[in-house]
């Protein structure tokens, strides 16, 4: 365990050193990822609904896709496909470790950026909040579950490339799916009720929607209570999935350079 | 004459390479087309959730909406088409300093550097949006006349060199800021096109005139099939976007200069 640790946080000073070296770049994708949240933002605010809640979602929006963010799908195949993955397969350590660091080591950087962009926008518009400490602890950890979610699903996706050569088009296709099942275009609470009932059983809706709902305080008890059960659940099948793809899928992994 | 054949016979070699290297990965090709259509859902869903709380948005019906996206979809469409990811793969090759192979060749470099892929799979897309347009105009009850249509046409092709030049930019900048994020922005900023630009805060409305040529390639055309444009703004919608194609131009032939190889 310790020796893992020291490993993990070896690779993590090493992704943040390097993801620092071009920090103009970190401020880019963030004002990009930021741009649909702000124009969806004033769109929702000329349909109607609760203004203040429209703004104080979309912010947190910005804010949460940077922290349950990954980049898993795409280094894992990336390494199946240039072939390097033979390289991290030979080192006594899970490949996965490197994975996992450079994640960190990004989601770091893009915060640099992404904090203080949300606290100068919401300096800047006011919305006004009641916000409640005991919901407020409570996203904390939906927040951390629904990036082992990602980080699962990413990894899990991004191993299929053994199978299928390429994965720039599953890449695409679950971003698409992300992007509408988990509240970024569309608030969760403006869903019609029968698509709402089918996201809430589905892991894309706990990426960021419901520790957002938590944070404003719009959950009830039974719905906190099904919401972390259904998120443990889908943490729990994912992790299991990646295990048992990751050791069916290297039976063809096949190195053609590295 | 012999110049434009020897464009389009390479342009025809580009979309036969690109079709083929698509059809190598058949899984990945057919996650494309499932994406393209999850997305077209997603956007027609959003539409309609937004107008299932208000009658109208900024003055514009739900039928119209839907006709200003499916233009803007038209457009987006057929610059993906034609262009693919060529704006990504030029940048990089600047940052990377592999630019010199398009350089050497025998053919305009703009002209390569534009055209390095065709992305057959927006054929789907473009075949959507249609769908829609068709949908749309006959759901308002529009006669359209064959001068409307024509006039229609011509901004489809304008508003595709808006588009096309407002990206290329993009790649423009490379050359000076040796990132390639600032191609997502662009990206991200011509989304507002998705919607009636005129919805947007009034310091904004020159923007989308001019440096961000938003209004070309949505409310303009769509204005110019419902009969509400005037004659200023139907002029402008021609003029504007091959104006702004004569600047990315220049800018292009002189930043060529400042270009320096980091590989052999």
């Amino acid at each position: 365990m310790k020796r893992s640790l020291r490993i993990l946080s070896a690779f993590v000073r090493m992704s943040l050193q390097e993801s620092m070296t071009y920090r103009l770049g970190g401020l880019m994708w963030v004002l990009n990822g930021a741009i649909p949240n702000l124009i969806s933002m004033y769109i929702w605010n000329l349909v109607g609904g609760d203004k203040n809640q429209n703004i104080v979602y979309f912010l947190g929006v910005i804010l949460l896709h940077r922290v349950t963010q990954t980049w898993a799908l795409g280094e894992i195949s990336d390494r199946i496909k240039d072939g390097t993955l033979a390289q991290s397969l030979l080192r006594p350590y899970s490949f996965m470790f490197e994975v996992f660091a450079k994640d960190i080591g990004q989601k770091a950087n893009r915060l640099f950026t992404a904090v203080p962009l949300v606290i100068v926008l919401w300096l800047i518009i006011n919305p006004v909040i009641n916000l409640n400490l005991v919901y407020l602890l409570l996203a904390i950890p939906a927040v951390l579950l629904g990036y082992l979610v990602n980080f699962y699903l990413d990894s899990s996706f991004g191993l299929l490339t053994n199978w299928m050569g390429e994965a720039g088009g599953l890449a695409r296709t679950l971003e698409v799916i992300k992007w509408l099942a988990a509240g970024f275009m569309i608030p969760f609470v403006f869903m019609p009720e029968s698509i709402r009932n089918i996201l809430n059983i589905l892991p894309f809706r706990y990426l960021f929607s419901f520790p957002l709902e938590l944070f404003m305080s719009q959950l009830s008890q039974k719905s906190i209570t099904y919401g972390y059960l259904i998120l443990g659940i889908w943490c729990l099948i994912l992790m299991l999935l990646f295990k048992w793809l990751s050791t069916v899928s290297m039976k063809y992994f096949s190195a053609h350079g590295g | 004459m012999k110049k434009i054949i020897r464009y389009l016979k390479y342009f025809v070699l580009i979309a036969k390479m690109s079709y083929m290297k698509s059809a190598m990965y058949r899984a990945d090709h057919w996650l494309r087309i499932l994406r393209i259509i999850i997305e077209f859902g997603s956007t027609i869903l959003m539409i309609n959730v937004l107008f299932a709380k208000a009658p109208s948005l900024g003055g514009w019906s739900k039928l119209e909406v839907f006709l200003i996206y499916s233009i803007w979809l038209l457009i987006l469409c057929l610059h993906y088409f034609l262009s693919s990811d060529s704006v990504y793969v030029t940048s990089r090759d600047i940052q990377k300093g592999d630019f010199d192979w398009i350089l050497v060749k025998p053919i305009d470099s703009q002209f390569v550097a534009s055209f390095r892929s065709v992305h057959i799979d927006n054929i789907l897309r473009i075949i959507a949006a249609i769908i829609i347009l068709l949908y749309s105009l006959s759901s308002l009850n529009i006669n359209i006349s064959f001068i409307t249509i024509i006039l229609f046409m011509l901004q489809i092709i304008s508003g595709t060199v808006a588009f096309y030049s407002f990206m290329f930019l993009s790649v423009i900048i490379t050359f000076y800021s040796q990132g390639r994020e600032q191609i997502e922005i662009f990206d991200a900023l011509l989304q507002m096109g998705k919607y009636p630009v005129d919805i947007f805060p009034k310091y904004l409305i020159p923007i989308f005139w001019s440096i961000l040529p938003v209004a070309y390639f949505s409310i303009l055309p769509t204005k110019t099939l419902l009969g509400r444009i005037d004659i200023v703004s139907y002029a402008m919608s021609l003029v504007v976007p091959f104006a702004l194609l004569f600047i990315v131009r220049k800018l292009w032939q002189y930043s060529l200069k400042r270009y320096s190889s980091a590989s052999s």
